[in-house]
């Protein structure tokens, strides 16, 4: 808008000051319109090159002021422009300066002392020669004048015409006048116009038939002065058009005499008579007159106005070398911005994406390089766009890959440790910190050495990568083909009472490719170890199952004749002995019956154990179950110390009697727990629980929650790891299976089982609780059972594989 | 800062500025040198209204003279203006008439010679031909009809050397040159007409 409106004023302008210029040299011809109004012209014109050169001054200023302010791509447009403007206004300039000079120096060189002499002489010729014929005119008049005086007065007319054809002269008049009309004429300003009071034509003799009547007739100054001596004068229009003005306008001689008085007759006293002659000057000598006349009068126009002339001349031309230099500028500044304008955009490009922006810049349709230029910048931000997204792209997917790996890292149940040459720590995961039971953040980059928790730990992984480099040396495998090391280590952990037993494996860490294998240099130090306590747990506990199946079977067997031979004994004896040795008889014999009756019990508890029939699922309502077992317990009556919470339950897949048998190991431990304790309290409850990810159709997977909770004195720490371990007890009297039983029952079932101290606040043990949790329901088992057994079976699976790692 | 820096810049503009502001005005309006006293003005009732007499006074410099003697003619504008003030809108200017005399000197005949309009007369010298210059008697400029009886009216009364009737190289020199320029004020006097003509 705002360049619209200076565009619009700038080209008003330059049309306007074209157009005065143009008339300004127009004006040179000399017509009345320029003539008039030439001032104006000339004012008009000097406005326009003022405001020009205002308008040049504020252009330049304002791109000075640019530069100074270090705007874009201004200091690129000045220079543009200076160069353009040089181009236009050096030339103009020389050829102002060159045709200043000619004009000053021609003009003067116009007004010679000749040429003036020249003209002065013709006219002092010309006047010589109009004086002499005037002169001669005069004694015409005068000897006409003296023969009219004694001519008779009543034949006036024809001696007029006589001494016309005489004397050779065009138009003879006879006046008279009244002479007593003298005192009364009024000479004043003005009069010399109006006709004379009482002058009257008496006679006239004219070569012009046509003028009747004499137009001119002589001024009262002209009769005053012929008093004495004929007037003469030269009338007419020497400059100017001589036909303008009719027969007056031209060239003429005229003469008043007065008529000398009669000397013969009295009769004419009372007025005085004059004649006036008239005759035009000869047609050539008038015409060179004029001619003298009018050249004389133009050079002497031109000497005087010859100061103006050059003011005139110099100040076109200053003027239009203003309108050039306004022009030449005019363009220099839109050329320079023409030409300048893509190399902003260019130049604005560049910054544009030195800043990160590819968006596309805009364009020049034009066909030469500079559009070129735009449109090749163009192809290359494009390109440079693209590649960029490109490396975006890969960064993002190596940010992804790489977190996936890290993810992976941190969730890995082992824990790894990645040290380097040094055997500083670099890397530790969140498994490492799990297992050692202590964050490693702060530790990074420490020595092995001085990580207190790792001081046996660190002894012997660099023992073990030492014995692995002497082996590789020893046996001459290639330096990047070391392979790894395998140890179990039992590590103490602060907080633990028996130390944790790690599985670590060592490898180096290799900068090795395929192709320089022989050359890989180690690195760092790889180490990965995983807390196989609870391996070794099982594996105590299949070995004491394995233990008590064959002590059961060795010590059952002699029981049943150890019983019945006490039996038999009693049978036997008891009738041939007093009363008195039949009575220590029979207490022996019983006391043996049932010692070996409890044994026999406790042989089948450890067989039971040992050598638990396989469950045989079925559909079951856990609560139905809980309730039938709680009856045995004798809840109705209210002295138990048992309380029961029930919510509704899926039915769920399991095997009735083992379940029962869970229930009542649990309840009968609680029981137990509570024994010593005031106000004892026991709490059963079932819930249903939500897990995992909600599926498809939105229904999140269900499983059933038993818990059993006491406020007895809970478990003791050093049990609490090892409580489903065959033979570990807390009671007095335990064979320690109870829990051992419920352990592979519930493994048996799928399901998990928990166990941990309540506690309010810190350290203060509230008393134990076992959850336990079956995941398998009946509906899954029907509908999804391909689906869920398998995991179920896998889940069963992974503890068997544990169980065979150690066993292998 | 940058007031500072452009000061001399825009004092500069300043000066640029106002040359080019007197330029112009020295272009447009070349008469203020008051060289042409208007001794007397008056306005006599003629037949069909009135007519002006004034007497002016001035004396032509060298430049003029030589000019006058090379037979350049010279023109003497004489304007008469009348005037009525209003107080609702501009003035009234009932009369506007501008009379223009051309002295001129023939040297062939050794004459010179004073025409206005259609008249023309001619002078052995230059005074007798000023002199009918300075004195302007019975020129009808008021008709009867033009005026309001017993109206008063402003008139006014001046005149001038006419450059925009010369030779253009005379306009051109004198714009900037003072003996080209003559003229008078405007000499104003009150005028009221009479219900009837005497």
């Amino acid at each position: 808008m705002k360049s619209f409106v200076v565009r619009l004023l700038v080209s008003t302008v330059a049309v306007t000051a074209v157009l005065l210029l143009v008339m300004l040299a127009l004006a040179s011809a000399n017509t009345e319109f320029f003539d008039r109004y030439y001032g104006w012209l000339y004012a008009a014109n000097v406005a326009v090159a003022l405001i020009f050169m205002l308008i040049v001054i504020s252009l330049t200023l304002i791109i000075v002021s640019r530069v100074r302010q270090g705007r874009f791509g201004t200091r690129l447009l000045a220079k543009l422009a200076l160069i353009f403007a040089l181009v236009g206004v050096v030339p103009g300039a020389i050829i102002y300066i060159v045709s200043y000079q000619f004009v000053s120096r021609s003009i003067e060189s116009w007004f010679d002392v000749n040429v003036e002499t020249a003209l002065t002489s013709g006219l002092t010729l010309g006047r010589g020669m109009l004086q002499t014929s005037l002169a001669d005119f005069k004694n015409r008049g005068r000897q006409m004048s003296d023969q009219l005086a004694s001519a008779d007065p009543s034949s006036l007319t024809l001696s007029l015409l006589r001494l016309r054809d005489q004397y050779g002269v065009q138009d003879a008049v006879v006046f008279e006048r009244p002479r007593d009309q003298y005192n009364r004429e009024d000479l004043s300003a003005g009069g010399a116009s109006q006709r004379v009071a009482g002058l009257r034509t008496i006679a006239q003799a004219s070569g012009n038939y046509y003028a009747l009547l004499p137009t001119n007739e002589p001024t009262s100054a002209m009769l005053k002065e012929s008093q004495d001596r004929p007037f003469g004068a030269i009338e007419g229009e020497i400059d100017g058009d001589p036909t303008s003005n009719g027969p007056k306008g031209a060239l003429r001689l005229r003469v008043v005499t007065k008529i000398p008085d009669p000397t013969t007759t009295t009769e004419f006293q009372h007025v005085d008579r004059y004649l006036q002659i008239e005759q035009p000057v000869s047609q050539e000598l008038a015409r060179n007159a004029d001619a003298v006349q009018r050249a004389y009068r133009e050079y002497q126009e031109k000497r005087l106005g010859r100061t103006g002339l050059r003011k005139m001349y110099i100040g076109t031309l200053t003027l239009a070398l203003f309108l050039a230099t306004f022009i030449a500028m005019m363009l220099a500044l839109a050329l320079g911005n023409q030409l300048a304008r893509p190399l902003f955009l260019l130049a604005q490009g560049t910054k544009e994406v030195a800043e990160g922006d590819y968006t596309p810049k805009r364009e020049i349709n034009s066909r030469d390089e500079l559009g070129f230029l735009t449109q090749s910048f163009n192809a290359m931000t494009r390109q440079l766009s693209e590649a960029r997204a490109a490396v975006e792209n890969n960064r993002i997917a190596l940010e992804h890959s790489k977190a996936y790996l890290e993810s992976i890292l941190a969730n890995l149940t082992a824990g790894v440790f990645v040290f380097d040459r040094q055997f500083r720590l670099t890397t530790a995961n969140r498994g490492a910190e799990r297992i050692f039971r202590q964050p490693f953040g702060g530790l990074l980059s420490q020595p092995l050495d001085q990580i207190d928790v790792l001081a046996e730990f660190g002894t012997m992984v660099k023992k073990a990568f030492a014995e692995r480099d002497a082996a590789a040396v020893g046996s001459g495998h290639p330096t990047g083909d070391r392979g790894h090391w395998q140890q179990q280590v039992a590590v103490s952990v602060p907080g633990e009472n028996d130390p944790l037993t790690l599985l670590v494996r060592g490898t180096q860490l290799l900068t090795a490719t395929e192709s320089d294998a022989e050359d890989a240099e180690t690195t760092g130090y790889v180490v990965v170890f995983d807390d196989i306590s609870d391996v070794i747990s099982a594996q105590r506990s299949v070995a004491w199952g394995e233990v008590a199946r064959r002590l059961a079977h060795e010590i059952k067997n002699p029981l049943t004749p150890i019983q019945l031979s006490a039996e038999r004994l009693q049978m036997k004896l008891a009738d041939k002995l007093g009363p008195q040795d039949a009575e220590v008889l029979k207490r022996a014999s019983t006391t043996i019956v049932n010692q070996v009756q409890a044994m026999k019990h406790m042989v089948d508890d450890f067989r039971e154990y040992a050598r638990t029939p396989p469950a045989v699922l079925a559909s079951l309502q856990l609560n139905d179950l809980v309730a039938e077992v709680l009856t045995l317990y004798g809840i109705e009556e209210g002295k138990s110390p048992i309380k029961v919470d029930l919510a509704k339950l899926p039915v769920i897949r399991g095997d009735a009697t083992q379940i029962r048998q869970v229930i009542h190991n649990l309840l009968q431990n609680a029981q137990d727990a509570v024994a010593d304790v005031p106000d004892p309290r026991v709490l059963l409850e079932t819930r249903t629980v939500e897990y995992g990810e909600p599926d498809a159709s939105g229904h999140a997977r269900v499983a059933v929650r038993l818990t059993v909770s006491d406020n007895g004195a809970g478990f003791p720490t050093r049990i609490l790891s090892r409580a489903f371990e065959p033979y570990v007890t807390t009671k007095a009297k335990g064979t320690g299976l109870g829990l051992a039983t419920v352990k592979k029952i519930i493994d048996e079932h799928g399901a998990r089982i928990d166990i941990r101290n309540r506690s309010k606040t810190g350290d203060v043990v509230e008393g134990a609780q076992i959850s336990i949790l079956f995941l398998q329901l009946a509906d899954d088992s029907t509908a999804g059972g391909a689906t869920h057994s398998p995991a179920a079976a896998a889940k069963h699976g992974t503890t068997k594989a544990t169980v065979q790692t150690r066993a292998a | 800062m940058t007031i500072k820096r452009f000061f001399p810049l825009r004092l500069a503009a300043v000066i640029w500025t106002a040359l080019a502001l007197w330029l112009s005005f020295a272009a447009a309006g070349p008469a203020y040198a008051e060289t042409i006293s208007v001794q007397r003005a008056s306005l006599q009732a003629d037949n069909n209204g009135w007519s002006l007499d004034a007497h002016f006074d001035f004396d032509l410099n060298s430049s003029l003279e030589e000019a006058v003697n090379r037979s350049v003619p010279l023109y003497f504008t004489i304007d008469f203006m009348l005037s009525r003030p209003r107080w609702y809108w501009f003035d009234e200017e009932p009369v506007n008439a501008s009379q223009s005399i051309r002295l001129s000197y023939q040297p062939l005949t050794n004459e010179y010679r004073v025409s206005t309009g259609g008249l023309q007369l001619r002078f052995a010298s230059l005074n007798e031909a000023l002199a009918v210059i300075k004195h302007v008697t019975s020129w009808h400029v008021i008709d009867r009809s033009q005026v309001h009886g017993g109206e008063t009216y402003n008139a006014s009364v001046r005149m001038q050397l006419d450059i925009a009737l010369m030779p253009k190289p005379f306009q051109i020199d004198a714009v900037n040159n003072r003996d080209w320029n003559l003229s008078s004020d405007w000499k104003r006097f009150t005028f009221t007409a009479a219900e009837r003509a005497k």
